[in-house]
């Protein structure tokens, strides 16, 4: 496969003017933002903000009216299934879990690779992500026997499985303990950092995507509202963005959103 | 790729971190649980085919004819004395081979149905498939001469004289109806759930329709419509059979091609479109091939309902809801669920041949009652 190094000229990721409407309700408003790879953005909004819609139209699960991405320099939307999926994995924010066990929910994510049958790199593949992950105790477990923390790191497996150069991720700690939600965005960050993934997440709590990201995509009915570090994300924007009074205060070196 | 790397890098840091030769064995003991664990749905499959062996032996000598177990596998083999072989084979091997194929084409069906349509209750029977397939076939029958009944006194000799008419007919029949299904869940968004009910109304649209086709049919039609509408295995005959098992055989290979992406759908429509599954056409074309073994086993042996819901619940109790086992294994249980219900209507009230579709009933009404209680219960959590 031919595809541009990713380098600060050609970012791992370049969306362009997405655009997308529910019939007469325009959702997303030519939405465009550079990611580099092994960076995390987090992609901030209130209810309705278009954040869950964006990374739908992004990975094309969603087609959207108008807009591109380009991916490590080529036109993810001109790619087939196959190819898309093998360039950017997706976990939902509401996974569905059923009589299948982790090992079998993690091999999914060979689904772009396999082509009759299973081959020895799919089991090895996926043994190295569970090893990695620290799933091997409960691998042969059902998926529809696991909290809330352990199928959404068994989701994230699966996502790693299919080698992507972008991973999306739909809310992913919405239904986790405190500790399981610091576990599970730790884990993202040092995956984005040593596997040069670059990671587009969709977050509602902003201290949390102080912590754990990179860049900060600031959606607001549909639009960009800022885009940057974390300089970007400011009590004005806070106000503008959740209707919210708030401070950003230090504790321990860290930025924290205490809301007044 | 840059990407490709990351299994590259871990590797190499899990040998650093364990050192190479015990990484290496720790690797080798993953393969070994996940062997063991697939080795044992293998073993459930023959499990499988070994009762299927054995029902096929007990319903050979299950008849009004009193030959032996013995003598049944003896002639099965093309031994043992003549008449014993004529009625092996003439009478109980064919109407064996049609359980057979029926069995894997309902349960196969319900099997896929079930995944593509998101619902466990889904069924050639429950979603009113196999009623639009029926009321086709009493079409063809009726209007277009293509069965008459020989005999009304006998059970046995209803014959189809235009099998392909019927099929035609019996698919139409059930393909309205799938396409009704799938205009409801597709374009009108009316949830998995619902489904059911819309299968409810469409089940006694055409239960209704077949009942009018009978009231302007002369009397002959009519006996055949009514002893069609019962179910029995033992009016195809070997082309009848051939036809089922060559629509069988194409499903099973599609479905078998498909069988990742049925998992990926487990996991949700949108994860399954993320894995590069073309989640449209996955549904369509395995509610028409669906529809298709349906009502060409539906064509041939009339009306027998539930398989196609039963079968793979019991399956999944087993083997879990992975569709590289679930489908070979559904058809294999399919075939052992409508033998056992022959086998019961043929010795339940002997000499009299209860219908088997009113025995797949008794079964299958229940499940489904529990089945709808469990999805409420869940529905509510």
């Amino acid at each position: 496969m031919s595809c541009l190094k990713p380098t600060a000229e050609n970012p791992m990721i370049s969306v362009r003017g997405i655009s997308h409407a529910y019939g007469d309700k325009q959702v997303l408003r030519g939405v465009s933002f550079d990611a580099q790879a092994g960076e995390v953005v987090a992609i901030l909004g209130n209810n309705g903000a278009g954040k869950s819609t964006l990374i739908t139209c992004i990975n094309k699960i969603r087609s959207p009216k108008s807009g591109s991405v380009v991916v490590a320099g080529q036109d993810f939307y001109e790619m087939s299934r196959i190819e898309r999926a093998r360039h950017m994995s997706y976990v939902a924010q509401k996974s569905e879990a059923h009589q299948i066990t982790v090992f079998d929910a993690i091999l999914l994510g060979r689904k772009p690779y396999i082509k009759w049958g299973l081959g020895p790199e799919d089991i090895d593949k996926c043994n190295a992500v569970i090893e990695h992950m620290g799933l091997e105790d409960f691998k042969l477990r059902m998926i529809d026997e696991l909290s809330g923390g352990e199928l959404q790191k068994v989701m994230l497996a699966r996502a790693l499985v299919q080698e992507p150069q972008v991973l999306l991720l739909d809310e992913p700690t919405s239904n986790l303990d405190p500790k399981n939600q610091h576990a599970v965005l730790s884990f993202v960050h040092d995956i984005a950092r040593s596997h040069n993934i670059t990671v587009l997440v969709v977050l509602h709590d902003v201290s949390h995507a102080l912590r754990y990201c990179d860049k900060f995509l600031m959606l607001q009915g549909g639009q960009v509202y800022s885009y940057g570090d974390a300089s970007s994300v400011t009590e004005q924007a806070i106000f503008d963005i959740y209707g919210v009074e708030s401070s950003i205060v230090d504790i321990h070196g860290r930025k924290v959103v205490v809301v007044n | 790729m840059a990407s490709n790397s990351y299994h590259k890098e871990h590797d190499h840091r899990s040998d650093s971190r364990h050192g190479l030769d015990h990484s290496h064995t720790h690797e080798h003991d993953h393969y070994g649980d996940y062997r063991r664990y697939i080795a044992r749905k293998w073993v459930f499959l023959f499990v499988l085919l070994a009762l299927l062996a054995a029902v096929i032996v007990v319903s050979a000598s299950v008849g009004s004819s009193g030959i032996s177990v013995l003598e049944v596998a003896r002639a099965l083999v093309g031994g043992g004395e003549e008449t014993s072989r004529t009625i092996v084979w003439n009478v109980r091997v064919p109407q064996i081979a049609t359980g057979i194929a029926v069995g894997i084409a309902l349960a196969m069906a319900g099997a896929v149905m079930q995944n593509v349509l998101r619902n466990p209750l889904a069924s050639a029977s429950t979603l009113g498939i196999a009623q639009g397939a029926s009321f086709g076939a009493a079409v063809a029958i009726v209007f277009f001469q293509a069965g008459v009944q020989l005999g009304a006194a006998s059970a046995v000799t209803h014959t189809i004289t235009s099998p392909y008419l019927v099929v035609i007919f019996a698919f139409l029949g059930g393909i309205a109806t799938t396409a009704i299904i799938l205009l409801l869940s597709r374009v009108a968004g009316v949830s998995p759930t619902s489904l059911i009910l819309a299968g409810v109304a469409l089940s006694a649209l055409f239960t209704a329709s077949t009942a009018l086709i009978q009231y302007f049919a002369d009397d002959v039609r009519i006996a055949s419509i009514v002893h069609w509408t019962f179910g029995s295995l033992s009016r195809a005959g070997w082309t009848e059979i051939a036809i089922i098992f060559a629509f069988n055989a194409i499903a099973f290979v599609y479905f078998t091609y498909n069988r990742w992406n049925y998992n990926a759908l487990e996991s949700g429509t949108a994860t399954a479109k993320s894995l590069g599954v073309n989640v449209d056409s996955l549904i369509l074309v395995g509610m028409v091939v669906s529809t298709l073994i349906s009502a060409v086993a539906i064509a041939f042996v009339g009306t027998i309902n539930f398989i196609g819901l039963i079968a793979p619940h019991i399956v999944r109790r087993f083997i879990g809801n992975d569709y590289r086992f679930l489908i070979p294994a559904s058809a294999l249980m399919g075939a052992v669920i409508i033998l056992v219900a022959d086998i019961a209507s043929r010795t339940i009230a002997s000499p009299a041949l209860l219908p088997i579709g009113a025995l797949t009933s008794f079964m299958g009404a229940p499940l489904f009652l529990y089945l709808i209680i469990r999805q409420g219960k869940q529905g509510q959590a």
